[in-house]
């Protein structure tokens, strides 16, 4: 493998969002409430995060969103880059979420279920807001692609998806292991790893982070860059500039927030 | 004089973010896109996200280049960033030859002819301006080496005409990009300070303090 760039990590919080609630689900299932997102993402930024991720799980669902007072709120307070999905299922879906402050938008069932989209939006838009959010997990030997926050099968590829996803124009993608979501058992490194592999825009891996051990193993076994964080920052396992500190002397490159 | 930021709000990109850092930073602004606000405006900042191509036919059918020109002679400061930057230079070879603004001497090349070929494209993340300490210029009052700027792109500038223009660069996959200029009192970032956390704020600050 060849050596890892001397970039700096992308530490990202990933908020998903029930109605008006920050909520933290096991294998993206079920819904223990932990309370108001704008506070969570605040304090985050304030400790440092150098992105936030909001994922309105409830949204493909029940075809409806909650997610745009919330997104007000955040860009009043919050300035680093905020990425928004969940239910977005159109051009104009995704006009409006950008329209009221987020830099990025991901799409995971609509994609899926129509793959043009991508090319739509990124058309659109531009390929830097278009992250293709992709929900996998592993059934015998291969991993496949969920939709629905991890209800539906689509006997899709996740390797394929990958490869047809960059194909029509996406910026970045964003994996998460179901088997791995919420556990704190660390990530998927083997998905992760063979995405890495096979991509040639940024990944945000995303599922499982309990400690910094689990996010150093991710890194020294993969070349990607960004990390989603949930649990771990939600239940206050460790705080940012705590994981932050980790990673520095691992000898990893950090965004470092002085005060 | 009205000392209001103007926005020119061209029907492209994340004009909320920028409008936010300003009114957060305690500066009235407002987004325009008539001739006549741009033409006596006291400073204005000039975004952007997408292609380059669209967004320089934006400004054409809505008629801006000239008044932006306008301006921009009268000496007052005008920010460009990401794309509002790259809009500044003569030309663009994104999807095709574009002219662009012709405000400095320079090409928005793709990122992918100066670093590796495993580099991922587009960059996305935070870099810090490696040449920082060699500028006196006011708009980095306060910030240090250290501080880090966020960065989305898969383009940049490439500066062929340097005299007299200050250039700032930041590293990706070991390879050097233009990440700033300031020539007088045209200044582009290919970063987004809206969306830098406090370094960011400092420098806008700074640009409106300017």
């Amino acid at each position: 493998m060849a050596q890892r760039s001397n970039n700096s990590l992308r530490i990202i919080a990933r908020l998903d969002i029930k109605n008006n609630y920050l909520i933290k689900p096991i294998q993206l299932e079920g819904l223990r409430k932990l309370g108001n997102p704008n506070e969570y993402a605040l304090k985050y930024y304030k400790e440092g995060i150098d992105e936030i991720i909001f994922s309105d799980n409830v949204a493909s669902l029940y075809k409806r969103t909650y997610l745009e007072e919330i997104i007000l709120n955040a860009t009043k307070k919050i300035f680093v880059p905020i990425t928004v999905g969940g239910g977005i299922k159109s051009v104009k879906d995704v006009e409006r979420i950008l329209r009221i402050g987020a830099d990025k938008i991901f799409v995971n069932t609509a994609a899926v279920d129509n793959p043009n989209l991508i090319k739509e939006i990124s058309k659109e838009f531009g390929s830097q807001c278009m992250v293709v959010s992709i929900e996998a997990k592993k059934n015998d030997d291969t991993w496949e692609v969920y939709t629905n926050n991890g209800r539906e099968r689509t006997f899709k590829n996740v390797l394929d998806w990958i490869k047809e996803s960059i194909q029509l124009g996406a910026g970045e993608l964003f994996i998460t292991s179901i088997d791995k979501d919420g556990t704190k058992k660390g990530f998927d490194i083997e998905l992760i790893s063979n995405a890495n592999k096979i991509s040639s825009i940024p990944i945000i891996a995303s599922g499982g982070a309990g400690n910094s051990q689990h996010c150093f193993d991710l890194l020294n076994k993969t070349k990607i860059n960004s990390l989603a964080l949930g649990s771990i920052l939600h239940y206050n396992i460790a705080s940012i500039k705590k994981i932050k500190k980790d990673l520095m002397e691992e000898n990893f490159k950090v965004r470092i927030v002085n005060e | 004089m009205n000392k209001k930021i103007l926005i020119i709000d061209y029907g492209i990109g994340n004009l909320r973010s920028v409008y936010q850092a300003v009114t957060h930073l305690g500066y009235e602004c407002e987004l325009s896109n008539k001739k006549k606000d741009i033409e006596n405006a006291y400073k204005i900042i000039l975004p952007g996200v997408g292609a380059f191509g669209a967004a320089i036919s934006k400004l054409k059918n809505l008629d801006l280049i000239h008044s932006i020109e306008k301006f921009k002679n009268k000496g007052n400061y005008l920010l460009g960033v990401c794309l509002g930057m790259q809009l500044m230079l003569k030309k663009s070879f994104e999807f095709g030859q574009n002219d662009g603004l012709n405000f400095v001497d320079g090409q928005v090349v793709n990122l992918n002819t100066i670093v590796k070929s495993e580099a991922e494209i587009p960059h996305i993340g935070w870099c810090k301006l490696e040449n920082i300490k060699d500028s006196k210029n006011k708009i980095f009052k306060n910030i240090e080496n250290e501080d880090m700027f966020y960065f989305i792109h898969s383009y940049y500038s490439k500066i062929i005409q340097k005299n007299d223009i200050e250039i700032l660069y930041s590293i990706y996959n070991d390879s050097k990009f233009t990440s700033m200029f300031i020539n007088e009192n045209i200044i582009g970032v290919q970063f987004h300070p809206e969306k830098s956390g406090a370094s960011g704020l400092k420098l806008l600050y700074n640009f409106l303090q300017l």
